[in-house]
C-alpha cells in the first residue's frame, strides 16, 4: 500500500512539472498568437535561407 | 544596401518627440529599441512574410515579427532610424501603423489579464490535486483511516494550499490589506477575511490534529472566484465603454491660412501652422506668439490671478486665457488635444457631482456583513464548527457588493458614449447624474437659440466710409460675441486696420482707439443711441452715434419641439442681453416660459441664476464665452457652439449646435440612468438578501458562494447596458 505514496510525489512532481511548463509558456508568449507560426513555417525564403546555413 | 529616400508625413513626426517616443516603444538602449505597432491591414500569409522580410530590404531595422492574431508587428529597430521613418515606411508598403498611446494603455491591461489566466491556472492545478487527495475521506476509504496517509494527504494539501492562497488570492488579500492599512474600507475586505479564516482554522486543525480542514473547499473558493472574474473581464470587454472621450472629439482651431482663416482640425495641425485666437478665448496650442499682444490669464493651469504679459516672439501655453485681442500663435510642435482636455477637466473643483455613494455604502455593507457573518457563525458553532465556519465564509463571499460598485459607472459609462456620438460631450461622468436632476433650464439668446450662420446683418445710419468700416471691423473680428462675428461678416469685402488698442466691457460692447479716433461698438444703453426695434448693434465714432447695425437672427430649426419638449420636463427660462424685441415672438413659439428677462449684463445672469437655485436645480446652457459666469454659476453649464473650437472653462459639457435638437433626449437619457441605477440597486441588494440568507441557513457552501458571486455583478452590468441601449434606440440616439 505505501507504494501509493511514491506514486503520488511522483504524480504531483510531474504535474508541477507540467504546470511550470506551461507557466513559462505563457510568460514567454507563446499563447499570444496562434495563428502566424503556421503561416511562417509556408515562408519560402525563409526556409531556403534556412537550408543554406 | 541602400536606402530608398522617405518622404515622412509630419503625422507621424509626432512619434519622434522624446516625450512620446518613451511612452510608445516598449523597450529601448542606447542603439535600439522595440516597439509593437498595430497594422490593421494585415491580412494573409504574404503579409507575414513581407512584413518579417523588412530587416533584409531597409537598413536599420533589426527584426520584425508579425503576430497574425493581433495584427501586430512588433519592431527592433536602430536608433538611427527614426520612428517616424519606421511608421512611414509601413504606410508606403501599404501597412498604414495604428500608433497611440492610449492604444498602448490598453494593452497594459491586457497583460493584467494574462497574470489572471496564470493564477486561474495554478489555482485550478491546485484545487484539482487537493481534490483528490480529499477524495478518500469523502467517500470514507479505508486509505483515510490509516495514519501515515491521512498525515501526507493533509501535508500535501497545505503545501498545494500556499499558491493558492497567496498566488492566485494574492489580489484579493493585497486590496484588503491596502484598503485596512490605510483605514478605509474595500469590498474586498470581507472575502479576505473568508479567505484567511478558512486558511488558518484549516492549518490549525491539521496540524493540532484535529481534523482534516477545509482546504479542498478553499482552492474550489479561488478558483471559482477567479474563474467569476475571468467572465467578469470578457463580459466587460463586449460592454466596454470608451474611457478616452477626448479621442472622439472633432475640436477645430482658426487656422491662419495666407489671407483667409479656415477651421481646421486640431489633430490635423503640423508644425508651423498659424493659429488665430480672438479675445477671451483659451489658447489651443503650444507655440510662439507671432502677431498681436498678449495678456494671457493662466489661471486654470497655474492658478496664477494676474494675467502675464506676452510680446511677439515668446512661447505661449495651450490653456491660457487671452485677455487682449486677437493674436495669431505659431505652432512649435504637434498639438494634442489630450493636453488641453487635461486642462479642462482638472479644472479646480467647483461643483461636487456628490455621487460617491457607493464609497459609504460599501463602509457600511463591510462591517454590516461582517457582523452577521460572526453572528451566524457564533449561532452555529453550538451545533457544528464545521458548519458555523462553512456559514462564516459563505456569508462573507456571497454578499460581496461588487455590483454596486459596478452599476454607476457602467451606465454613465454607456450614456457618455450615446452623448459623444451625438455631438455632446461631458466633462465627467458624474455629470450626467446632475443633468438628471435638472428641474429648470435656463437659455440664453444670441447664439443659444438663434443660429450665427443665419444671421443677416443690415446697417442703418448715416453713410459708411471705408476708413471707418475698416476701423468697425478691426474691432469686430478682435470679439467672439456672435453679434460681433456677424458685423464682421458683413464687412467682409473691407481690409480690417491693424489695431491692438481696444477693450472689451462685458455685456456693453467693444471700444478702441483706431486712427485716432474713439470707436465704439456695442449696446444702444452703452453708447445713449435712440434704440430701434429688434436686435441692433450701434456705431460711435468720438461718442457721436453714427448709426446701427440690424440684426435679424433666425431661431434654431426645430426650436420649438425642443421648447415644448423640454417644457414637459423642466420649468423654462430665458435670460438674454440683447432687448426685448423678440419677446412676442418667444412668447408664441412657447407660453409657458417661467422666467423671460432681457437687457441683462452676464454677472446679472448669473444673479438671476443664483436666485432661482434657491429652490431648484438650474442647467444653464448659452455661449461659452460671453455667459460663462452663469454657465459655471449654473448646477450644470453647458457651452454650446456651431464649431468645437475649445473648452469652456466653467462648462462641464459642450455640445455642437447641430445636436441642438436632440437635447430634450440627452435630458431624458440622463433622467432614466437614475432609474436604471434604482433598478440596479434594488435587483442586486435581492440578490444580496437571498444570497446571505441562504448562507446564514447553512444551505451554501463557500463554494456555491463564490460562483454565484460574479454572477450577479455580470448580470448587473449587462442589465445596465441593455437599459441604456434600449432607452438611447428609443430616443433615436443611436
Amino acid at each position: 500500500m505505501k507504494i501509493i505514496a511514491l506514486l503520488i510525489s511522483l504524480s504531483l512532481v510531474l504535474a508541477v512539472g507540467f504546470l511550470y511548463a506551461f507557466y513559462r509558456a505563457v510568460k514567454s508568449g507563446q499563447f499570444d498568437d496562434l495563428e502566424s507560426p503556421a503561416m511562417r513555417v509556408l515562408d519560402v525564403k525563409k526556409s531556403k535561407s534556412k537550408n543554406q546555413n | 544596401m541602400k536606402n530608398a529616400p522617405l518622404d515622412v508625413s509630419l503625422k507621424y513626426k509626432q512619434f519622434d518627440l522624446a516625450e512620446n517616443f518613451n511612452q510608445l516603444v516598449d523597450y529601448q538602449n542606447d542603439k535600439l529599441y522595440g516597439i509593437g505597432i498595430s497594422l490593421p491591414s494585415i491580412h494573409c500569409s504574404s503579409c507575414i512574410e513581407l512584413l518579417e522580410d523588412l530587416p533584409s530590404f531597409y537598413e536599420g531595422i533589426l527584426s520584425a515579427k508579425v503576430n497574425f492574431e493581433q495584427r501586430k508587428c512588433i519592431v527592433t529597430a536602430s536608433k538611427e532610424l527614426p520612428l517616424s521613418f519606421v511608421a512611414q515606411l509601413l504606410e508606403d508598403i501599404g501597412y498604414p501603423p495604428q500608433i497611440s498611446i492610449s492604444q498602448k494603455l490598453k494593452e497594459a491591461e491586457k497583460t493584467v489579464n494574462k497574470n489572471n489566466l496564470l493564477k486561474l491556472a495554478v489555482a485550478g492545478f491546485c484545487f484539482g490535486n487537493i481534490m483528490l487527495f480529499s477524495m478518500p475521506h469523502y467517500f470514507g476509504l479505508q486509505v483515510a483511516n490509516d495514519a501515515f496517509f491521512a498525515r501526507l494527504f493533509s501535508v500535501l494539501s497545505v503545501i498545494l494550499s500556499l499558491p493558492v492562497v497567496f498566488y492566485a488570492g494574492r489580489d484579493y488579500l493585497h486590496s484588503a490589506y491596502r484598503a485596512l492599512a490605510a483605514g478605509k474600507s474595500h469590498l474586498n475586505i470581507p472575502i479576505a477575511i473568508g479567505i484567511l479564516s478558512l486558511f488558518g482554522w484549516s492549518l490549525y486543525e491539521i496540524f493540532s490534529g484535529v481534523g482534516t480542514g477545509y482546504l479542498d473547499s478553499l482552492a474550489g473558493l479561488i478558483f471559482f472566484l477567479l474563474i467569476g472574474k475571468w467572465f467578469q473581464h470578457k463580459v466587460y470587454d463586449q460592454v466596454s465603454y470608451t474611457r478616452n472621450v477626448q479621442e472622439f472629439i472633432p475640436l477645430v482651431v482658426r487656422q491662419v491660412n495666407g489671407e483667409e482663416t479656415i477651421w481646421s482640425r486640431i489633430d490635423e495641425l503640423i508644425k508651423g501652422d498659424q493659429v488665430l485666437v480672438k479675445n477671451e478665448e483659451i489658447i489651443p496650442v503650444n507655440g510662439i506668439l507671432s502677431r498681436g499682444s498678449g495678456l494671457i490669464d493662466y489661471a486654470f493651469i497655474t492658478g496664477e490671478a494676474l494675467p502675464e504679459q506676452v510680446s511677439i516672439g515668446e512661447q505661449v501655453y495651450a490653456g491660457g486665457c487671452q485677455k487682449a485681442g486677437e493674436l495669431t500663435v505659431t505652432l512649435l510642435e504637434q498639438p494634442s488635444i489630450d493636453k488641453l482636455w487635461s486642462t479642462w477637466s482638472n479644472q479646480t473643483e467647483k461643483k461636487d457631482f456628490s455621487n460617491r455613494w457607493t464609497d459609504h455604502i460599501s463602509k457600511y455593507f463591510t462591517i454590516a456583513v461582517i457582523t452577521i457573518a460572526t453572528v451566524a457563525a457564533v449561532i452555529w458553532s453550538f451545533s457544528s464548527i464545521e458548519k458555523a465556519l462553512f456559514v462564516f465564509s459563505s456569508v462573507l463571499i456571497v454578499a460581496c457588493p461588487c455590483a454596486l460598485a459596478l452599476s454607476a459607472p457602467f451606465t454613465f459609462g454607456n450614456i457618455l458614449r450615446v452623448f459623444s456620438a451625438n455631438s455632446f460631450f461631458v466633462k465627467e461622468a458624474e455629470a450626467i447624474a446632475t443633468l438628471g436632476d435638472i428641474d429648470h433650464v435656463v437659455l440664453d439668446k444670441t447664439g443659444t437659440i438663434t443660429e450665427n450662420k443665419s444671421m443677416s446683418v443690415s446697417y442703418v445710419g448715416s453713410k459708411l466710409d471705408v476708413a471707418t468700416a475698416r476701423a468697425i471691423k478691426a474691432l469686430a473680428t478682435q470679439s467672439t460675441h456672435p453679434l460681433s462675428n456677424a458685423v464682421a461678416q458683413f464687412l467682409s469685402k473691407y481690409q480690417a486696420i491693424d489695431s491692438t488698442s481696444f477693450e472689451e466691457i462685458a455685456g456693453k460692447g467693444i471700444q478702441g482707439e483706431i486712427g485716432g479716433r474713439i470707436i465704439r461698438l456695442g449696446a444702444s444703453q452703452w453708447l445713449t443711441a435712440t434704440e430701434s426695434k429688434g436686435t441692433a448693434v450701434y456705431v460711435s465714432v468720438d461718442n457721436e452715434v453714427i448709426g446701427h447695425f440690424k440684426i435679424s437672427a433666425s431661431y434654431r430649426s426645430g426650436l420649438q419641439g425642443v421648447l415644448h419638449r423640454l417644457g414637459k420636463l423642466v420649468k423654462l427660462s430665458i435670460l438674454s442681453g440683447d432687448n426685448a424685441g423678440e419677446k412676442e415672438t418667444l412668447k408664441e413659439i412657447f407660453p409657458n416660459f417661467f422666467q423671460l428677462k432681457f437687457n441683462l449684463k452676464p454677472q446679472q445672469k448669473a444673479t438671476e441664476i443664483s436666485k432661482i437655485q434657491y429652490d431648484q436645480k438650474v442647467l444653464m446652457i448659452g455661449d461659452g464665452l460671453n455667459d460663462s459666469s452663469a454657465i459655471e454659476k449654473g448646477d450644470l453649464g453647458i457651452a454650446i457652439t456651431e464649431n468645437l473650437n475649445g473648452f469652456y472653462p466653467g462648462s462641464d459639457a459642450v455640445l455642437l449646435s447641430d445636436s441642438f435638437d436632440k437635447l430634450p433626449a440627452f435630458m431624458e437619457l440622463a433622467r432614466y440612468s437614475k432609474k436604471i441605477l434604482t433598478w440596479s440597486l434594488v435587483f442586486s441588494l435581492c440578490y444580496n438578501v437571498a444570497g446571505v440568507s441562504f448562507a446564514v441557513l447553512g444551505l451554501l457552501t463557500p463554494i456555491i458562494a463564490a460562483i454565484l458571486m460574479p454572477l450577479s455583478s455580470v448580470s448587473v452590468v449587462l442589465l445596465d447596458t441593455l437599459l441604456v441601449r434600449i432607452k438611447s434606440k428609443k430616443l433615436q440616439l443611436i
